[in-house]
């Protein structure tokens, strides 16, 4: 009775600590800053285009709208929160229905980096 | 007989001019073979007596248009007063004859040499004049002895004077004159006796013949009386006999004949030769000497008042068509005339010395001296008064030389002086002069600031050519004319500058002579233009290096930097404003940094960098009008791009 215990202790145990490991990656994987790596600031300032293709996120917060062009989307600035630097942040048409960001609040961005350099705002998400 | 004394004047510069070769001769001749100019002469009154007529015989000749201001006698008065000056000088000009230049310049030299010569007061000169008195007064009778005596005693002493230079052989030809009257004598007189002998041969010969005619008479009457019986005979002549005596006869004739002619004519032309001489003498003014042969004339020729024939043409050439009758007479007292005139001219110009009476001084000077250069009491005259009157003449001839050219101060040192030992020199007209000319100078000096200040350039010239007409060496000329060409100058320069600065873009130099370059180039219509341009582009920089600094003061770097950045973009050649914005950009490496990167991005056509250079730049310095100013438009250029490439 006891080995049956055990057994059932230890089968318990391994199915939670299976659920919690599936868990814990279904969590990564549902939430941007477990799926991207945070935007390497200090190198994205430098050299823009040498981050092309990538994908990363970043915590800003809403500094200004630069400019805007209605069938195209707009360009705002942000301030990155950990280093304070200053980013320009495209937000393209599609996007921008969803976003409504107003100067000071702080966000989560998904950003890409596109074959210019530009960050392409992908998600967003209030923090 | 004082008329006809004064021609001696005018004989001898006649005889200057016959002995100057090179002297012309029209000034000369027309003035002695002009009729109407002794007669004029012989009117006129004592030749000490100021003349009153100013164009006759300068002795310091002069154009009177070089005096003239325009030719127009608006000279300040200048030919006035020259004209004053010269009758002052005037002594030549006694018989109304016009010396040539030449022969003035000729008196001059002559008189002048004459002022410089020691006083001849040597014993030798003594001696000489005192034996040509002595001459003379042996021939008049002094002495005593009989005719022949004195004449041969005057005789010896003649060939006795001739051994001194001072005679130059003079008493020598008069002596070798006497001794061929005499050899002529003597030679008449052995003709006289070949004639007589002639005659008595003569007498003989007709004798002869006579005897011979009658001889053959009576045989050809005897002949006659037997031919009545006996017709057809022969007629028997003596001519044979005859012929012979008549050609000795006539012989004898002629012999008489020629001699009687060699008389007559050895006489005459003996007396032709002497009346010569005592002329030469009288012309050449050796009164002593003329005086002398006119004595020997008269006791060799037995004649007491000879009218002195053929010599018509040099009695001419002396004293014109005067109506004169030349006697040895006339000659001698025209003689002891001169020689007394020259005497009290001498003793005249003497006391006007000791009185500082310089002027009249050496007027009567060059009287005596003109008469009787070769006169004992002008040779004696002290050299020490006679450099007084050379040192006036000089001093008169440098006054007329600064009148000449007008050279005022001048005029004015040298009167000064010539008053200072002058006591009667007529100033007043030079005075006149001199001030005349200054006020006259100085109102157009006047004008001429006056057409400057108005930028009238034809009145300046105009006024300036007057004033120096007046007076050359007006200092206030020279000032006007420094000024003038001065501003002249600088506007060359300045142009010059200016063109050379506005190659090299230099406009900072340009900014800082800018007042220089303004007056210059006020009338340039061009460069003007381009001047004020610079003006306005050195305005801005300027101000921008002002407020710069003023930033820089309130430790706005970023501000200065910025403002100097932006005024260097648009006028990148000015080096001060390169040095000021270099010396911010020390201090604002970072923003400076950020807004190179992003010009860089910019002309690179990577806007995105460009838009986070200046993002930066604005973070460094928030105030930044560049990026204020290139964010929105990268921005926006972004945008548009962005919807150039979206399908």
């Amino acid at each position: 009775m006891k080995n049956e215990k055990k057994t059932l202790i230890i089968v318990f145990g391994i199915l939670a600590a299976t659920a919690v490991v599936v868990m814990g990656i279904f969590v990564a994987r549902t939430t941007p800053a477990g799926a991207y790596d945070v935007l390497p600031v200090a190198q994205y300032v430098k050299t823009p285009r040498s981050l092309g293709g990538n994908t990363y996120i970043v915590d800003v917060r809403i500094d200004s709208q630069l400019a805007y062009k209605g069938e195209i989307g707009r360009v705002i600035a942000v301030r990155t929160q950990d280093e304070k630097v200053m980013l320009p942040v495209l937000v393209l048409k599609g996007h921008s229905a969803a976003f409504d960001p107003r100067v000071g609040q702080p966000y989560r961005f998904v950003v890409e980096v596109d074959e210019d350099g530009e960050l392409i705002l992908l998600e967003t998400k209030k923090l | 007989m004082k008329h006809v004394f004064f021609f001696l004047l005018s004989a001898g510069a006649c005889l200057w001019a016959q002995e100057t070769p090179e002297m012309p001769s029209p000034a000369n001749t027309g003035a002695a073979k002009t009729p109407s100019a002794p007669a004029a002469a012989a009117q006129r009154p004592a030749p000490s007596a100021p003349q009153s007529d100013n164009s006759a015989l300068p002795l310091f000749n002069l154009p009177p248009n070089l005096l003239a201001g325009k030719g127009d006698g608006a000279g300040a008065g200048g030919t006035e007063m020259f004209s004053s000056l010269q009758s002052q000088m005037q002594l030549l000009n006694l018989n109304g004859k016009m010396l040539s230049p030449e022969e003035i310049a000729m008196f001059r030299v002559r008189f002048e040499k004459y002022l410089n010569m020691p006083a001849a007061d040597s014993q030798e000169d003594l001696t000489y004049n005192k034996l040509l008195v002595d001459i003379n007064q042996r021939l008049v009778g002094k002495g005593g002895g009989s005719t022949e005596q004195r004449i041969v005693d005057a005789w010896r002493m003649l060939y006795e004077a001739a051994q001194y230079s001072m005679d130059a052989n003079m008493c020598e030809s008069l002596g070798d004159k006497v001794i061929s009257y005499w050899q002529t004598t003597k030679k008449i007189n052995r003709l006289l006796l070949e004639n007589e002998m002639l005659e008595i041969e003569r007498k003989r010969k007709e004798s002869s013949i006579v005897h011979v005619k009658g001889s053959e008479r009576k045989e050809f009457l005897d002949m006659m009386r037997r031919s009545n019986s006996n017709e057809g005979s022969l007629q028997l002549t003596r001519d044979y006999e005859v012929d012979p005596a008549k050609k000795r006869l006539e012989e004898t004739e002629k012999k008489l004949d020629e001699n009687k002619q060699y008389e007559v004519t050895s006489r005459i032309n003996q007396r032709m030769d002497f009346q010569s001489l005592i002329l030469q003498f009288f012309v050449q003014r050796r009164f002593y000497h003329a005086m002398i042969a006119n004595d020997f004339y008269r006791y060799l020729f037995e004649a007491d008042d000879d009218k002195l024939e053929g010599v018509d043409a040099l009695k001419t050439q002396v004293f014109g068509n005067l109506d004169l009758k030349l006697t040895t007479v006339t000659i001698d007292a025209l003689s002891k005339e001169a020689i007394n005139e020259a005497t009290e001219g001498i003793k005249a110009t003497e006391y006007l010395i000791s009185q500082n009476e310089i002027h009249t001084a050496m007027q009567r000077l060059m009287v005596a001296f003109l008469i009787g250069e070769y006169l004992a009491p002008v040779k004696t005259f002290p050299l020490e008064s006679k450099r007084k009157v050379l040192e006036y003449m000089r001093d008169i001839e440098k006054l007329q030389n600064a009148v000449k050219v007008k050279h005022v101060e001048r005029a004015e040192e040298i009167l000064n002086k010539i008053e200072s030992y002058v006591r009667d020199f007529d100033s007043g007209q030079v005075e006149s002069f001199i001030r005349t000319s200054r006020q006259l100078s100085d109102l157009n000096v006047q004008k001429a600031l006056v057409a400057l200040q108005s930028g009238n350039q034809t009145g300046v010239e105009e006024a300036l050519a007057q004033a120096v007409e007046y007076w050359p060496t007006n200092p206030k000329i020279q000032q006007l004319l420094t000024t003038v060409l001065g501003k002249a100058d600088l506007k060359d320069m300045a142009t010059t500058d200016f063109d050379r600065l506005m190659k090299q873009k230099n406009y900072r130099a340009i900014f800082t002579d800018r007042f220089r370059f303004a007056a210059a180039l006020a009338m340039d219509e061009q460069r003007n233009a381009e001047f004020l341009e610079i003006m306005k582009r050195m305005e801005i920089i300027e101000t921008a290096l002002s407020q710069a600094q003023e930033l820089s003061r309130l430790a706005n770097h970023y501000g200065a930097w910025e403002l100097l950045e932006k005024t260097y973009r648009q006028y990148p050649e000015d080096m001060e404003l390169n040095r000021m914005r270099s010396d911010f950009a020390v201090k604002v490496t970072d923003f400076g940094q950020a807004i190179a990167e992003a010009e860089q991005a910019t002309q690179q056509g990577d806007r995105w960098k460009a838009l986070i250079c200046y993002l930066r730049a604005r973070e460094i310095y928030p105030m930044s009008t560049l990026a204020t100013e290139e964010i929105p438009q990268c921005a926006e250029t972004i945008l548009i791009k962005k919807a150039q490439r979206t399908p």
